[in-house]
């Protein structure tokens, strides 16, 4: 039997933490490490940013990463894999084996794309070949959005990622691998499971599950008891041992903060899933109804008993379409009577709006402080506190990455405690500062001039 | 006894398109019964009815928890919401406020602070 292979979750999302994987990678002695970055919405963006700059269309972040650790990891022989080609594995893999000449580690690094998940350009052939390509929620026809589709990737499996290891990768960047297959596919390859060995699978993909939300499983979001983790503002990473017969156990990286318990392991499990007994994935349908959850150390857990079953005979595609704009801004009302001048605020925009007539689909007025969240669920103060604070941050400085990577740090409140939404798309951007200079000079050095453009 | 969600159980929710998943477990295993009674798909739905189309109920008996999958509470996605908490993270919390009748036993196994965690 192979032995336990160990497996890092460097990240959780695109923005999430830069620093995370060096310390994953020099501190918790890895076989890989598996860095999920994409979201439903990140396909879309990356999609329009490569339709400005052909280089583009990947996420760019994977380039500052590995800048701090690739060295470290080839020292190790440790493999990295990720989703960070999002629309363009090529153009990463390109950037990712640029920076490894550059590192002077040209020699040691095999860089693989998987590329194929980008279907956007067969779509119309294949409702041409009659694929009901309707909306599997709502059920409206494809015809309703195909002349403005922006993006569509299929959630594909972990074969590619067996093929690019078989073939001697030590870098793979693929494009829409669902996230936990790509912990799958280390662990085919490393323990040679066969594709339909469902049981092993489903292991694996819930091992991946476990580690693809980054600090989202070792403290961080912690609903069950926030105010019980110990040293938030240094949270370890998530870290899973698969050992053949896929048993998993569950820890985090070594003297970090954040906790790893059965409460911690729960939350990550029940996050984002559908019909427990039927987790579909491009590689099996894994049910999340058998397996047991056990904790069997400090900061350690261990996971048994996961089933699975047949993979399902279609894959999802996860599209975009463009759909108008949008548009927000905020409004901060002091006292004294802060909540009658923003509501008479409100009635006077309100007024205006409607005598301009203007062609607004939604409109959505929302008073934070007063329940906005939660609505009707809480009253508009809850013990005797405000039903919801906004926390603002704001710096300047002279130096713009100064501020850029003071902006990266403010992401990692998702790993503090719950109940942060999100307010601002995106990271905090620096925008540039012009302040006001008033100054005197004397008359007789200035003169004026009029100059005309005519024919 | 009535008592909120939140004192017998957590919860962690997240967007899939247009629907958003709450799950919700029980802080000790006895309490899994009290919570399986009592937040049926009905109960869940009528208390999110202003923003879900329907709910689904799902058990996982093993972990002590249910899952919801409520539809359409997130309009067409978390890209194009107008509403704050776009990807219903916040979803959790809510359905923690939502109170639950208790009977005298279950509501003895309160009397000890579930939420304590070794230091």
């Amino acid at each position: 039997m192979t032995r336990a292979v160990r497996i890092g979750g460097g990240l959780g999302y695109w923005g999430d933490d830069t620093t995370a994987p060096g310390r994953l990678v020099r501190e918790a002695d890895l076989d890989y490490l598996v860095m999920d970055f994409l979201a439903e919405v990140t396909m879309s963006i990356l999609s329009k940013q490569m339709g400005r700059n052909p280089d583009a269309g990947y996420a760019s972040d994977i380039l500052p990463i590995l800048r701090d650790c690739l060295a470290d990891a080839v020292e190790q022989e440790m493999k990295i894999v990720c989703n960070a080609g999002g629309m363009n594995p090529t153009g990463c893999a390109r950037a990712v084996r640029e920076l490894a000449v550059e590192l002077g580690l040209g020699d040691a690094v095999t860089v693989a794309a998987v590329t194929g998940d980008d279907v956007l350009p067969q779509l119309a052939d294949f409702a041409q070949r009659g694929v009901d390509l309707s909306n599997t929620e709502t059920g409206e026809p494809y015809a309703a959005v195909a002349d403005r589709l922006a993006s569509a990737n299929v959630y594909v499996g972990a074969e590619s990622v067996v093929e690019a290891l078989q073939q001697g990768a030590n870098v793979i960047v693929t494009g829409r691998v669902a996230d936990p297959s790509l912990t799958l596919g280390v662990l085919r390859f490393e323990h040679g499971w066969k594709d339909d060995d469902w049981d092993r699978l489903a292991a694996g993909i819930v091992a991946g599950h476990l580690i693809e939300c980054g600090a989202h499983v070792t403290g961080g979001n912690h609903q069950a008891a926030w105010e019980h983790v110990p040293d938030m503002g240094d949270i370890g990473f998530p870290v899973v041992e698969v050992d053949a017969d896929g048993r998993i156990e569950l820890s985090k990286t070594p003297n970090s903060g954040g906790l790893v318990d059965e409460q911690t392991t729960i939350e990550q499990l029940l996050y984002e899933i559908g019909d427990p007994r039927a987790y579909l994935t491009p590689d099996v349908t894994a049910d999340w109804t058998t397996m047991t959850v056990r904790q069997i150390g400090k900061d350690l857990v261990e996971i048994t008993g996961v089933t699975g079953h047949p993979r399902p005979e279609t894959l999802k595609v996860s599209a975009s379409y463009d759909d108008g704009y949008s548009a927000s801004s905020l409004m901060l009302y002091s006292a004294p009577d802060a909540v009658g001048r923003a509501r008479k605020a409100k009635e006077i925009l309100q007024f205006r709006l409607d005598r301009l007539d203007l062609d607004l689909d939604e409109v959505r007025w929302d008073f934070i402080g007063l329940g906005a969240v939660h609505e009707r669920r809480t009253p508009r103060t809850y013990q005797g506190e405000p039903s919801e604070v906004v926390l603002r941050f704001a710096a300047r400085s002279a130096s713009r990455q100064a501020l850029a990577r003071a902006a990266v740090e403010l992401s990692t409140v998702f790993h503090g405690p719950p109940g942060k939404t999100t307010l601002t798309a995106g990271r905090a951007r620096p925008s540039s500062v012009l302040s006001y200079w008033p100054m005197l000079v004397p008359r007789e050095l200035v003169s004026t001039s009029v100059e005309l453009f005519k024919e | 006894m009535l008592v909120p969600v939140g004192s017998i159980a957590y919860a962690r929710s997240g967007d899939k398109g247009g629907m958003s998943n709450v799950g919700v477990a029980a802080r000790r295993p006895e309490l899994y019964e009290a919570l399986k009674r009592e937040l049926t798909a009905e109960v869940v739905q009528e208390y999110f009815s202003d923003r879900a189309r329907s709910t689904d109920r799902f058990e996982l008996p093993n972990l002590h928890a249910l899952n919801f999958l409520l539809h359409g509470i997130l309009g067409k996605g978390g890209t194009s919401t107008l509403r704050l908490d776009p990807q219903g993270k916040a979803l959790a919390d809510a359905l923690c406020f939502l109170e639950v009748e208790l009977t005298d036993a279950e509501a003895a196994l309160l009397t000890t602070d579930l939420n304590q965690k070794e230091a």
